[in-house]
């Protein structure tokens, strides 16, 4: 039986890399599964922020991926042989760099271990006034063994950041897992490289960003309320209700699955409306807006509109009294966390390496 | 990677997919007769043997989903189908995500 499997297995190999796309569906597969541990990390960090404060999607900034070429798999077998814990601190070089974000400063600054599995982190001067806030690690991402570690590690990222923000004033934040490693180069020289190239943007997105903080805005509405302004308000759907009466049995068949698509479509209009509304609220008291990808929502309730919103300090109070003013509408409630460093914000950054 | 096959679960995930497949052709037969019925192109009695013949055919996908235990790997695979749909059509209706691809594609080749 074994037997069989392994040929079976090797014939399959074969066509797939016959036809040139093995290595695409490996890679597809990686893809779908960093994103399904990345999703399931943020929704653990959200559930378990009831005393902290929420964790909001790290995605702004996605890191380039390690690579796996067969090239490196010597240079990481020789980098497991490294204990996460041992990844030398400062003066040794190291292997790769964890990078939690970027400040503003001139000087190398030791924060102490208080980084990933109690990494020491430090700020690396880039020389042109910014640093990267990093701490040295192994070539490899950080895959967590359970979901109490997930937490854990989540946690810390956005402790470091916060303690950097108290620290060196403002930080572009990065997402977790941000880890910087090319083959047989200093990762801390190919970071001050990055640095340097990218200066003029970092800058430009720093005096941006200057006294503002994101907030994340999520509009939810109960399914029934919605259904209700639908039906009072649809003229089309009463008609066909009417029309059902007195029809032999597939007729009415018909016409109640058409009822059924109808009232769908227009619950979606209604939730259209609903976020055009909500949008043009609040639009003017943030300084930048992005609508998020709406996520699945509690049973019974529908997603109006998800928002990361980049709010000037003194605005912040207005916008709060925006969004009680939608949650006391019959059905509406609003979740509304932060303030954050400004994830969403910092654009779509690419890591070197 | 190796991929872990029993034959059960072999099984259950073809028929899943089959029967994805027959619910979606019927929502699209559905989509037709409701225009059909709409534009007037139908008598009252073709309407109502075309809604019986659905009835039955909602009737029977119902049973066999339900006696093959399949209903939940039917739903998933929709869902999935739905939102790979949506982001084909998001990517077709935004610019933006060109671009996005474009550099994505170059990142790929430069590095």
């Amino acid at each position: 039986m074994d037997e069989l499997k392994e040929t079976l297995r090797l014939i399959v190999r074969a066509q797939l890399e016959e036809l040139g796309i093995y290595e695409k569906i490996e890679q597809n597969i990686n893809e779908l599964i960093r994103e399904a541990v990345s999703q399931s990390l943020a929704e653990l960090a959200r559930k378990a922020g009831n005393g902290k404060k929420q964790t909001p999607e790290p995605v702004a900034i996605t890191g380039k991926e390690i690579e796996t070429s067969s090239q490196e798999t010597k240079m990481r077998a020789l980098s497991n042989n490294l204990s996460r814990e041992t990844g030398a601190f400062p003066e040794g070089q190291p292997v790769a760099c964890y990078v939690y974000g970027i400040v503003r400063g001139e000087n190398q600054f030791n924060l102490g271990p208080i980084g990933i599995n109690d990494s020491p982190v430090y700020t690396l001067p880039a020389g042109n006034g910014l640093c990267a806030v990093i701490h040295h690690c192994v070539a490899e991402a950080y895959v967590p063994p359970d979901d109490d570690t997930a937490k854990r590690w989540l946690f810390t990222h956005q402790a470091v950041l916060d303690k950097v923000q108290e620290q060196f004033g403002p930080v572009l934040p990065m997402g977790f897992n941000n880890i910087v490693f090319l083959v047989g180069r200093d990762p801390r020289e190919v970071i001050k490289g990055w640095l340097g190239e990218q200066g003029e943007y970092f800058s430009a997105l720093f005096q941006r960003l200057a006294g503002k903080q994101e907030f994340g805005v999520k509009v939810l509405v109960e399914e029934e309320i919605l259904k209700r302004a639908v039906l009072q308000e649809n003229e089309q759907l009463r008609s066909i209700k009417a029309e059902m009466e007195s029809k032999p049995e597939g007729i009415r068949y018909m016409h109640r699955e058409k009822l059924e698509r109808t009232v769908l479509e227009a619950l979606e209009q209604k939730a259209a409306s609903f976020f055009d509304e909500i949008y043009a609220t609040i639009r003017e008291l943030c300084a930048d807006i992005q609508v998020e990808k709406t996520k699945k929502p509690p049973a019974g309730k529908r997603l109006i509109a998800s928002f990361a919103c980049l709010v000037a300090e003194e605005k912040a109070e207005q916008l709060g009294q925006a969004l009680a003013g939608i949650e006391r509408r019959e059905g509406f409630t609003v979740e509304f966390t932060g303030p954050w460093p400004p994830y969403s914000f910092v654009g779509t950054v690419h890591l070197p390496g | 990677m190796g991929l872990n096959v029993d034959e059960r679960s072999l099984k259950h995930g073809v028929l899943g997919l089959v029967m994805a497949l027959v619910e979606i052709i019927r929502d699209a037969l559905k989509t037709q007769a409701f225009l059909r019925m709409e534009d007037g192109t139908l008598t009252e009695q073709e309407i109502d043997r075309l809604g019986r013949a659905l009835m039955e055919l909602d009737q029977a996908i119902e049973e066999i989903k339900y006696e093959q235990g399949v209903t939940e790997s039917v739903k998933n695979i929709r869902d999935g189908l739905d939102q790979i749909v949506d982001e084909v059509v998001d990517r077709i209706l935004n610019p933006r995500r060109w671009e996005e691809d474009t550099r994505e594609g170059q990142r790929k080749w430069t590095n």
